[in-house]
């Protein structure tokens, strides 16, 4: 498994962690659950696209 | 209070969507990549333009989250049945024995990307013919990119009628037909989705060889056709749920009678679409390990379990009994749109990803037994299968939470409102086109009447147009975004070995899509 495909499998698991907080705190009100589930899945959603533009920047350097 | 439609919220709404599209086709970015991306940019546009609180943007995404489970749940097992057939060395005899039942490449390209893929819309659906057909077309020399795109032209026409029915039934269900303009919907239906399929048989022999493929394949499109048109046309007015299935299943058995016609006979050599230095289809080889019966065995255990199962209703009602679900509250942005409570079911067990799996599993087993897969061999399969769905379960889970954001703070009622304003007395050359947005966003043809069903029946009905029209170019349309839908795009990739190549499979694919659905909205501006 290459070192994307990793940090994907990563950005997977943190996005898996934040669905818990998103729905209670969602479903119970609890405000400060739905941030810290909301801060995690954000997270986990810039990890992909942060990498691509990395690998692109790395490949185009000089 | 409704959403303002204005230019700028409409604009806005359209920014995930677009940012998409423009990232994956002019880019070429994977879907894994852009997908995520397009997730923060419906967000940021729900919390800001669309007064959605962060909270309930959660929550959209965990109910599209949980969405994605029942696709990702095909993803999974029509990549571990795929890697298990390759342990196996299946592909090579496969190839063989294909070719020596119908040696005309052409045929052999129609087989699996037209007809064995709509035969498989009609049992399965949830993108399992794109999952299947991708390697399977490979496996006989096609190029990865054209063997994605193929199957996707080829199965879309099914994804009304076809998985037993449930997009159609999804669309009677939301917008309360009465039983006459049920059966004048269908026949409307069923009318576009001809074209769809005559087209989609067209395009397929294009795309072999462009013109003089058109030329050669004409006559086994044409009949083809009737069978599959004609049959969905004729069964739509008796069964909700049949019709796709046995269209499917008389169209898959006819190409083999065409393929043993004179003019189909011979094996010329493969078309554009063909790997250079692949063996050429149709030569003639023997002394094979493995017999065709035996390279195709995960996929009769995939026929066998699903037939079983689909068509035994004590068997399928005891299975469906295992089900279980998720509550989600009703939300109401700060502009008053509101989401209906709903409690989202997944029924394990009836469910496509467990043929898939269980077909697999019967795979490996026999091969195992057979002595075609080495010790060791279920660990390279499942590191194998991990490493390729890992990124497709990434990018499916950020597009489908996408769409459920937008849904949810009105982006999608907004964009289609403003199409529908903007077009006038021309919405319904437009209507395919919003059933097309819809399958797209949501990677579904039930997905999409279930969302514009009810707007489509309310604008029709507003501008005086045919509604059983208007509702029939919206599932056909519905159909014809499988063809793009970023989910069914990922399957074919991921099971093709072009993961990544989404933005390539899009660029193609997309002005086939849009060239088939502007034919259908010529054809209902016409009877609407």
């Amino acid at each position: 498994m290459d070192r994307t495909t990793r940090a994907q499998a990563a950005a997977g698991g943190t996005a898996l962690v934040a669905l818990p907080a998103l729905y209670l705190g969602g479903v119970y009100g609890m405000a400060a659950l739905s941030a810290a589930g909301m801060v995690l899945f954000t997270a986990a959603m810039l990890v992909p696209p942060v990498l691509r533009i990395l690998a692109t920047r790395s490949s185009t350097e000089p | 209070m409704e959403i303002p439609l204005t230019l700028l919220n409409w604009s806005l709404a359209l920014l995930p969507l677009a940012l998409l599209v423009f990232m994956m086709a002019l880019r070429r970015w994977g879907a894994a990549e852009a997908g995520p991306l397009a997730w923060i940019a419906a967000a940021a546009v729900a919390a800001t333009a669309f007064r959605m609180s962060p909270a309930d943007i959660g929550l959209q995404s965990v109910k599209g989250t949980w969405d994605a489970l029942t696709i990702l749940y095909v993803v999974w097992p029509a990549i571990l049945i795929y890697e298990v057939t390759r342990e196996a060395g299946a592909f090579e005899p496969f190839r063989r024995g294909i070719a020596r039942l119908l040696p005309h490449p052409l045929i052999q390209v129609m087989a699996f990307g037209w007809v064995f893929a709509s035969f498989l819309q009609g049992v399965t659906g949830f993108g399992v013919p794109i999952a299947v057909c991708a390697p399977l077309l490979v496996g006989i020399g096609v190029r990865p990119l054209y063997a994605v795109v193929i199957p996707l032209v080829g199965h879309a026409w099914n994804n009304t009628f076809g998985t037993l029915g449930v997009a159609w039934l999804g669309l009677k269900q939301v917008t309360a037909m009465e039983p006459a303009q049920a059966a004048a919907t269908a026949l409307y239906a069923s009318a576009f989705i001809w074209v769809l399929n005559l087209l989609g048989g067209l395009l397929v022999c294009w795309l072999y060889d462009r013109f003089r493929g058109v030329r050669t394949g004409l006559p086994a499109v044409a009949a083809v056709s009737l069978v599959h048109g004609g049959l969905t046309l004729g069964l739509s007015q008796w069964s909700d749920v049949l019709n796709g299935f046995i269209a499917g299943i008389a169209g898959f058995a006819l190409i083999f009678a065409l393929g043993r016609l004179p003019r189909y006979r011979q094996a010329p050599a493969g078309g554009r679409i063909f790997e250079p230095g692949a063996a050429r289809p149709g030569a003639a080889e023997t002394g094979t390990e493995m017999s065709l019966a035996k390279a195709f065995l995960p996929y009769y255990a995939l026929l066998a379990v699903t037939l079983g199962v689909l068509l035994a209703p004590p068997v399928e009602q005891t299975l469906a009994q295992f089900s279980f679900a998720l509550p989600f509250p009703e939300l109401t942005t700060g502009f008053g749109f509101a989401t209906e409570a709903a409690a989202e079911e997944i029924s394990l067990l009836t469910h496509s990803g467990t043929f898939l799996f269980a077909a697999a599993f019967i795979g490996y087993g026999a091969y195992r037994r057979m002595g075609h897969i080495p010790s060791g061999g279920w660990r390279r399969v499942w590191a194998s299968t991990a490493e390729k769905a890992i990124p497709s379960t990434v990018a499916v889970v950020a597009l489908v939470a996408m769409a459920a954001v937008m849904q949810g703070a009105g982006q999608a009622d907004v964009l289609s409102r403003g199409a529908a304003a903007a077009t006038g007395g021309f919405y319904a050359f437009l209507a395919p086109f919003i059933g097309v947005l819809g399958a797209f966003m949501t990677s579904s043809n039930l997905a999409s009447n279930l969302l514009f069903g009810g707007f489509q029946q309310t604008t029709a009905a507003a501008a005086g147009l045919s509604t059983s029209a208007v509702l029939g170019a919206q599932t056909a349309g519905g159909a014809v975004g499988n063809i793009i839908s970023p989910g069914n795009v990922l399957l074919g990739t991921t099971t093709a070995g072009i993961l990544g190549e989404e933005g390539d499979v899009l660029r193609f694919s997309l002005p086939l899509a849009l060239l088939i659905t502007a034919v259908i909205g010529a054809a209902v501006l016409a009877v609407a």
